[in-house]
């Protein structure tokens, strides 16, 4: 928090400094670039920190960029208003396009070229909506800011729009410090992570974009103040290529990187175009291929890794233990899956399936490969739906409820491969998954920088020696650490039902028996019920209060470990008698 | 009705161009999975060559195989050096593509300048027939396109290449398990599709300016391939090229360029509402 | 021929699954690999066809490093693997998959009828339509048509009526019988002590026991290994 403070302060001091002492004339490209480079931050916002490919930046930057020409030149007076106009132009335009783009979760492809398309649309569109636009010469003579009843002089006015654009940039520096930066880094990395924690993804995702259109917005109306007039190039392709350029070279995922991106190749761009005017854009061209083919980080990340710094600080926060908010089963059932079918294509994975659990547990579900364990498990957290049946978990029916609706209600779920934010610290894994437990953006943008967590995931964390590693970055744990990094993170917040999907996977032995130790005291300390997918043997007998068996789609035998390894029916499935 | 029928030759002319664009499209998008945003720049490279094999005082029918040879070799240029080394992570390539176009436009204004080149017409005068007199230029372009479609699908559907295509964009892995080098079989598809983009780059040559811009004009067919055309299903990419194709020329002909882009993009917009969502994790 | 692995590792992603697995396998002999499920031995097939990086370890084919070769030239070189799922285009006729390695039409005949009267006839039939079992026999007819001098079978009995087991059975051992190296990966423990020379158990990513298949004491421990 105070460092982002810190660095723009002191970044805003020198861009008033430099506008003051450079000269009108390098004032005005700094004004410029400045303003450009708020449009790379909101780019980088929405690309480098919550993984959008958006390469359609320029469409609330451009209509903002109109509406602000159009207020100017109408009504003089307003031109400071209308800055707040232009940022909420932006901020419905993005609204409007993420909505319309992300529902369906289409890939980073579909989405980079949708919204470049509509670009180039709009592109048109200006040319030929002449009454509101000016056509393909656009409009012209836009007036400098007016405000305490005079027009501002030039070098005035590149001095507040150095000023504002450093401030700005500096917002969306601390935005990206606070809970909400680590939580969009998480659905970056790990959508599916994410929703698993209650996270309801596509609605953050249409929440960045929106911020980041208000930003992109801003930036529109400070350059067309600037450069005093816009054109439907403003939508064109080779903007849209240079703004990419900039947060790709300078590398994204970083704020000061983008920002050192624009203003470094534009002042090469400024002094390099009178020389090289022919080559110049060639040369752009030749590094951007050259940028994706061989530093796709950028630049900033790339040199900090050199330098032996990882491009992002992990950090460490403190965590702090709440008390659950009820205990599960009481009395009542922990699950009742009843009749679950489920199909892909002509090949029935689940026929039929009744699973119940009656009171709080430690159940072992186990079978053939192909059995259809794991898609149980994603049926029974919401991952996919059932063609027929119905789910009740902890007495509400959530049939066709999404993924993050069940996390919500109390549905931990564990994936078979480790699924962390590798880019986190274990704290920061451990604290977004806390803050899923009230995860409203505005909330996470203004929460403190510390996380509530339930007992028992902090007691995993300690018994499994993750607390001392608290600051170590997620992504180069080993991977039985990961893997109980996945359970605490798991266990972080409104847990009252645990599914594990092989959670001994790629442990040794030795450490599968452990595992089983831990597991069972937390279930006991904790009465949570847990329903764990294994093939261990050696762990299930250690485990299991109770196991099922499941073969080919359907419920083969239930009981007692020892009731269910001499059952005829299981001894045909694994022994093969049947085939 | 003799305008009618006028209204309809002319968007089978346009059609059929764009047809063999989105082949090329069509082929690289679903046999590689590679988006590639230089196609359009690879047609624009076809119309220079017809300019170049006019301005030596060469026949211009000579310059539809040209034009296949120069971007085949193009082609695998840059499939070996670029393309390999990222096709498997589809933000690098859209990108990677992207900056591309940038070079190819730049380098033909480097060379030819910004200026609107033209190539004469290489059959001039009208053919009557329907009762209406249409270019014979343009019922050639209608027939050479048909040809030109026709033999690619054919080529991808019934030869042993085709099989192989179809086994590697089913599975991959299983078509390398099966024997098969799919590294080869990439670059020749590369190479394909940027050859079928310099064959329908010579032959709309003679109907507009040749220009280092010429080949933006391509990129939301690019886009709507992938929306409308699905994933990884060379058919489903070819059938959803062509109705964009449709629906872009209908639209143009009735009222103009951006209304056609307007309308695909709609389009587009809508069958993304009706997509299959992928999964979550699918994009990280 | 002869396929020796040493110290090979790989896994998915960042996750290990092969902690240094070594093994041989030389020309006429069978070598069953066995081990519950999860121990990697699906992994350990991918790996040494290729489909798979290997993340450390080395594999020679012959004495020819192989460990950097795409699969295609593995396969080129000798190699041959049945995959326990999605063994065979789906999408494609039974005839494609057939051309798809290096059939011609003429010898579509002798392939099907191999297993008896099952596939026989069945070369326009798209893939994805033969039952289980049939798309198995169809995946282990292939492989062992092909002049491949070493072969890795990964479960290749799953979903096989017993007669068919039977049959299957017998083809294994007339290819070992013709000078072909088999490795091959079952869970079902009597066709495996059948047809093996020898065993090899794996467990978490490691080999945990190996020896003649002839050995008493070994097919105990496999027994009381593979035990649920």
């Amino acid at each position: 928090m105070k460092r982002p403070l810190g660095y723009g302060a002191t970044a805003a001091a020198a861009a008033a400094v430099a506008s003051v002492t450079l000269g009108d004339f390098r004032a005005g490209q700094l004004s410029l670039f400045l303003s450009l480079a708020v449009l790379a931050v909101s780019l980088d916002l929405v690309w480098g920190y919550a993984g959008i490919l958006s390469l359609g930046q320029l469409l609330p930057f451009g209509i903002a960029a109109y509406t602000t020409a159009r207020i100017a030149t109408a009504a003089p007076a307003l031109t400071l208003p209308g800055l707040l106009v232009a940022t909420l132009v932006g901020a419905t335009v993005a609204a409007g396009v993420g909505v319309a783009a992300f529902r369906r979760r289409p890939t980073p492809v579909v989405i980079g070229l949708l919204t470049l398309v509509l670009s180039l649309t709009l592109e048109q569109v200006a040319e030929q909506w002449r009454d509101v636009t000016g056509g393909f010469n656009g409009l012209t003579d836009v007036p400098r800011i007016t405000a305490f009843g005079s027009e501002w002089s030039d070098s005035t006015q590149d001095l507040f729009i150095s000023v504002v654009a450093v401030a700005v940039i500096t917002l969306v520096g601390l935005l990206a410090t606070r809970p909400i930066g680590a939580v969009l880094i998480g659905i970056r990395d790990n959508e599916r992570r994410m929703e698993a924690l209650g996270y309801d993804t596509v609605a953050l995702k249409v929440w960045v974009f929106t911020v980041g259109g208000a930003v992109a917005g801003l930036a529109g109306a400070l350059y067309v103040h600037r450069t005093g007039f816009v054109s439907p190039q403003i939508f064109g392709f080779a903007l849209a290529t240079n703004v990419v350029l900039w947060t790709l070279v300078g590398g994204r995922g970083t704020i000061i990187g983008p920002v050192i991106g624009t203003l470094a190749i534009n002042f090469a761009s400024a002094t390099l175009a009178d020389v090289w005017l022919q080559y110049w854009t060639l040369a752009t061209g030749v590094i951007f291929v050259a940028a994706v083919a061989l530093v796709p980080e950028g630049l900033v990340p790339s040199l900090l890794r050199v330098a032996g710094r990882p491009p992002r600080r992990s950090r460490d926060l403190p965590l702090l233990a709440t008390a659950p908010a009820t205990a599960a089963g009481n009395g009542s059932a922990v699950f009742e899956a009843t009749g679950v079918d489920k199909s892909f294509g002509f090949f029935k994975v689940l026929d039929g399936v009744t699973l119940t659990m009656d009171k709080p547990e430690l159940r072992c579900l186990i079978g053939p490969n192909g059995a259809g364990k794991s898609t149980l498990l994603d049926i029974l957290c919401g991952q996919q739906d059932c063609q027929n049946g119905s789910i009740i978990m902890l007495s509400r029916d959530c049939t066709g409820l999404k993924a993050w609706e069940f996390a919500r209600h109390g549905v931990s779920r564990k994936f078979q491969s480790p699924q962390v934010i590798g880019s986190l610290s274990v704290a920061e894994n451990i604290a977004v998954a806390a803050w899923g437990a009230d995860p409203s953006p505005w909330r996470l943008t203004f929460a403190a920088w510390e996380a509530r967590v339930l007992p028992a995931s902090l007691r995993i964390l300690e018994r499994t020696g993750l607390d001392a590693r608290a600051g170590s970055g997620a992504g180069s744990l080993s991977h039985g650490d990961k893997q109980w990094l996945e359970v605490a993170m798991a266990m972080a917040a409104h847990c009252r039902v645990l599914l594990l999907d092989e959670p001994t996977a790629g442990m040794t032995a030795a450490e599968s028996l452990a595992a089983a130790e831990l597991l069972r005291e937390v279930h006991t300390d904790y009465r949570l019920p847990v329903l764990i997918v294994e093939h261990d043997m050696a762990f299930i007998r250690a485990v299991a209060d109770r196991v099922t068996v499941l073969a080919r789609g359907s419920l083969v035998a239930d009981g007692t470990v020892a009731e269910v390894e001499n059952a005829p029916e299981v001894v045909a499935v694994y022994g093969g008698v049947d085939r | 009705m003799d305008a009618l029928t006028l209204e309809l030759l002319n968007g089978a002319s346009l059609f059929a161009i764009l047809a063999i664009v989105a082949l090329g499209l069509g082929i690289v998008f679903g046999l590689m999975g590679v988006i590639n945003l230089a196609h359009g720049e690879f047609v624009m490279l076809g119309a220079y060559v017809a300019y170049v094999v006019h301005t030596v005082g060469l026949n211009h029918w000579l310059s539809v195989p040209l034009a296949a040879v120069v971007l085949f070799v193009l082609g695998v240029v840059i499939e070996v050096g670029l393309i390999r080394r990222i096709h498997r992570q589809p933000e690098l390539t859209i990108l990677a593509t992207f900056g591309l176009s940038v070079c190819l436009r730049q380098i033909a204004e480097l060379v030819f300048s910004k200026d609107f080149q033209s190539v004469p017409n290489p059959v001039p005068g009208a053919t009557e027939a329907f009762g209406v007199l249409f270019p014979t230029y343009r019922y050639l372009l209608i027939a050479i396109a048909a040809v030109v479609v026709a033999a690619t699908l054919l080529a991808f559907t019934r030869s042993r290449f085709g099989l192989v295509v179809r086994a590697i964009v089913a599975d991959r892995d299983l078509a390398e398990s099966a024997g098969i080098r799919t590294g080869m079989t990439n670059l020749c598809a590369f190479g394909v599709g940027a050859a079928t983009a310099g064959i329908a780059g010579a032959l709309v040559a003679p109907l507009g300016a040749v220009e280092p811009q010429a080949g933006l004009a391509y990129l939301p067919g690019a886009f709507l391939v992938v929306i409308v055309g699905g994933y990884n299903r060379l058919w489903g990419v070819a059938a959803g090229a062509l109705t964009v194709a449709a629906v872009q020329t209908g639209v143009i002909h009735f009222y103009d360029a951006v209304w056609a882009q307007i309308a695909s993009l709609a389009l587009a917009v809508l069958v993304l509402q009706f997509r299959r969502p992928t999964p979550a994790g699918a994009v990280a | 021929m002869r396929l020796e692995a040493t110290d090979l590792r790989s896994g998915y992603g960042t996750v290990p699954v092969l902690h240094g697995v070594s093994l041989t396998v030389s020309s006429g002999e069978i070598v069953a690999l066995v081990g519950r499920n999860g121990a990697g031995k699906t992994t350990l097939v991918k790996t040494v066809l290729g489909v798979l990086r290997s993340t450390g370890g080395a594999l020679h084919l012959d004495g020819v490093d192989i460990t950097r070769m795409p699969p295609s030239r593995r396969v080129r070189a000798g190699l041959r693997a049945t995959f326990q799922e999605r063994a065979l285009f789906g999408a494609l006729t039974v005839s494609d998959n057939l051309r798809l390695s290096g059939f011609g039409s003429e010898s579509h005949d002798r392939v099907l009828d191999a297993f008896g009267p099952a596939l026989s006839g069945r070369g326009s039939q798209r893939t994805g339509t033969l039952s289980g079992g049939e798309q198995k026999m169809l995946a282990a007819a292939i492989a062992l048509a092909t002049d491949a001098s070493l072969l890795v079978m990964d479960e290749p009995t799953e979903g096989l009526q017993p007669s068919n087991v039977a049959l299957l059975g017998d083809h294994i051992e007339s290819a070992r019988d013709a000078g072909r190296g088999v490795l091959l990966i079952e869970q079902h423990l009597e066709l495996a002590k059948r047809l093996a020379d020898r065993f090899i158990v794996l467990e978490k990513g490691e080999v945990v026991d190996s020896g003649p298949a002839a050995d008493p004491d070994l097919a105990a421990r496999v027994a009381r290994r593979l035990l649920i």
